[in-house]
């Protein structure tokens, strides 16, 4: 098959979230030479593209979005060695984990999808996370970005003791910082210290698009302004 | 033996007390207490023409009413903020550990907003019940600690006992509450006037992800493995129906169920809509009916389906209730279609955040149009622990404005 068609069939198998088909095509697609970012942005992406639209329209499904997500991840353990082993660009690292006190993980998982399609390596350290295990991972992971899901709301402001930990750290310099959860809104994240809030994983990619490319300013270029 | 089965880490002493053991006295101050949230209900009741008991009748029958029928939900987080003058030091947890405080909660916060009803938010999703290990946070409802959750092969299903909600968890205290208002009422002729309204959330699917299966392991077996799906709904069905009666019997007026088929693709799993009906038909009738909230569009790509299957519409539940963010439009024409209840909601952030003059509005737009199909009611709720209580305040005399006929 031509890399066009491989890839077409890829997106198509992610879409119909067919989980062995997505593996086998991830594979076909390396040894006919395809590039690892190649098979996430032409064929993963473009088909978590489709199911997330659908979702962000209310004609699609959030188990669907789960499960996608999934496959990327599967998709990630056969295609992060491939860059490795290539000398490849390494992925950008989003570390992701929902705050101390609180269960919560369907949002969380959503955007990890939607990150992971993105091109993003994500390491998702799980619910009821206090602010010293944020501070670990990104240095562990070398984080580019830091998630963080607060959807209780009493629990919200524990997103300011992540933001201080990080300070303290030495290393908010080095990330973005974005928070999300249910009735998040610009001034609690202008209080908190983060540089944005995604009002959903669609807002959250998007946001984090535009700080990467300079059109939208982190917290500290805010605030001096 | 219930209490080897069950751990629940910040429980109550009583946990896993049968009701018929539970008993809880009200001390003289307290029982003036409850006289005189009694007493603000009928005050607040005389401000309209028709009591909310009657104006929820007309609008399951489709009749005329004074106004529209105003459903609220405030979860524990925000209804015990009536309680410490929003002082944020009654927590969820002690709610649900002192179940006399949840009583004084729902007559404070009907007393305090002027609501048609009177009806608490169930204390757990039965994370702790089924044989895992669960945790009560401040703010939190019983939370599976991870890797606790009992199922994840089809060999798991065999020995899992179906929870007894008059024996085992939180539930008890949760229906001893209910009794103990339906007393009340009662005793202050106000059973006859208030709706009385109990929740059975989360629906049979939902407990089989919360409680027996964790979310992504059933969201995956939905596609790998149907059976070990099926096999989890199939034990939820049981205490669904156990939990609805137990409510039933408690002499609510009705019951709800929060509830989100859409988060599930239609296609291949039709067969959650066969758990829907044979649930929901099991308890409720002419003189009990139920209703279903939800929240994401996306359920509605299952109204036809869920009307064929009888889950809706005659002998099952009267409707459903959708969150603000469902186009209200759609809503209440589907329902309009299928002769069912229905109730759209004003935004919980807009609440939170106002102006007040936009929710008003925003209220308003909805109203007109749920005045257009007799079974529609409006609605506050999902209401934000940072709500200011004059924002609900504006919500309710807002959707008692625009709602008038």
């Amino acid at each position: 098959m031509t890399k066009e068609a491989i890839l077409g069939k890829l997106k198509e198998a992610i879409v119909i979230l067919d989980e062995k088909e997505s593996i086998r095509l991830v594979r076909e697609g390396l040894e006919a030479g395809i590039t690892p970012m190649e098979i996430i942005s032409d064929g993963m992406n473009s088909g978590l593209s489709v199911i997330g639209d659908a979702f962000q329209a209310g004609t699609g499904f959030m188990s669907d979005l789960v499960i996608a997500g999934q496959i990327m991840n599967d998709a990630m353990e056969v295609l992060i060695p491939e860059i490795e082993k290539g000398g490849g660009q390494a992925l950008d690292t989003m570390v992701i984990g929902t705050i101390q006190g609180d269960q919560h993980n369907i949002g969380k998982r959503i955007v990890s999808a939607m990150f992971i399609a993105q091109g993003y390596n994500v390491i998702d350290i799980g619910e009821n996370q206090p602010a010293s295990a944020f501070v670990e991972a990104i240095k562990k992971y070398k984080a580019k970005v830091v998630g963080v899901s607060a959807i209780l709301s009493p629990l919200k402001p524990y997103c300011k003791v992540i933001n201080d930990a990080i300070v303290d750290a030495g290393i908010r310099e080095d990330v973005i910082y974005i928070i999300g959860g249910w009735t998040m809104t610009q001034e609690a994240t202008d209080e908190f210290g983060a540089d944005c809030f995604g009002e959903d994983a669609i807002d959250a990619i998007n946001k984090i698009k535009l700080i990467r490319a300079g059109e939208l300013p982190k917290l500290k270029e805010r605030l001096a302004k | 033996m219930a209490k080897e089965r069950f751990g629940l880490v910040n429980g109550p002493d009583w946990y896993n007390t049968p009701l018929d053991q539970l008993h809880f006295e009200w001390s003289p101050e307290e029982k003036l207490e409850l006289e005189r949230y009694c007493e603000k209900i009928h005050k607040n009741i005389a401000e309209d023409e028709m009591t909310p008991l009657e104006r929820y009748w007309a609008t399951i029958n489709g009749k005329e009413k004074d106004r529209l029928f105003i459903i609220t939900r405030a979860l524990h987080s925000y209804a015990s903020k009536t309680l410490d003058s929003n002082a944020d030091a009654i927590k969820p947890m002690d709610i649900y550990n002192h179940p006399k405080l949840q009583v004084k909660e729902q007559l404070a916060l009907t007393a305090r907003f002027g609501f048609d009803w009177v009806g608490p938010y169930p204390v757990s999703y039965t994370e702790e019940c089924w044989g895992g290990k669960a945790t009560l946070g401040e703010y939190t409802h019983p939370q599976m600690l991870e890797g606790m959750h009992p199922v994840k092969t089809m060999a798991d299903l065999e020995g899992i006992e179906v929870p007894d909600p008059k024996k085992d968890g939180l539930y008890p205290g949760y229906l001893w509450a209910y009794y103990e208002m339906k007393k009340i009422l009662i005793e202050y002729d106000l059973y006859d006037k208030i709706v009385f309204y109990s929740s059975v959330s989360p629906d049979t699917v939902s407990v089989a992800w919360l409680g027996l299966m964790n979310m992504n392991d059933f969201m995956l077996a939905t596609q790998r493995d149907p059976e070990l799906a099926k096999g989890c709904v199939e034990l939820a069905d049981e205490w669904f129906i156990r939990f609805s009666q137990a409510l039933k019997e408690t002499g609510a007026h009705g019951i709800w169920c929060c509830y989100g088929p859409g988060i599930f693709r239609l296609e291949g799993n039709e067969w959650m809509a066969d758990h829907y009906a044979r649930t929901c038909r099991a308890v409720v009738d002419t003189d009990f009916p139920g209703y279903f909230g939800f929240g994401l569009p996306a359920d509605l790509l299952w109204l036809d389906l869920l009307v064929e299957k009888g889950v809706m519409g005659p002998g099952g539940y009267s409707g459903w209730a959708a969150s603000a963010e469902v186009d209200y439009k759609k809503l209440i024409d589907g329902a309009r279609k299928y002769d069912l209840f229905t109730a759209t909601a004003a935004l919980p952030r807009q609440v939170m955040t106002g102006p007040i003059s936009e929710f008003e509005e925003d209220i308003k737009q909805r109203c007109e149009y749920a005045k257009t199909h007799p079974k529609a009611a409006i609605g506050v709720y999902s209401i934000d622990f940072a709500t200011p209580q004059h924002h609900v305040e504006a919500a309710v005399n807002a959707c008692k404005k625009y709602g008038k006929y």
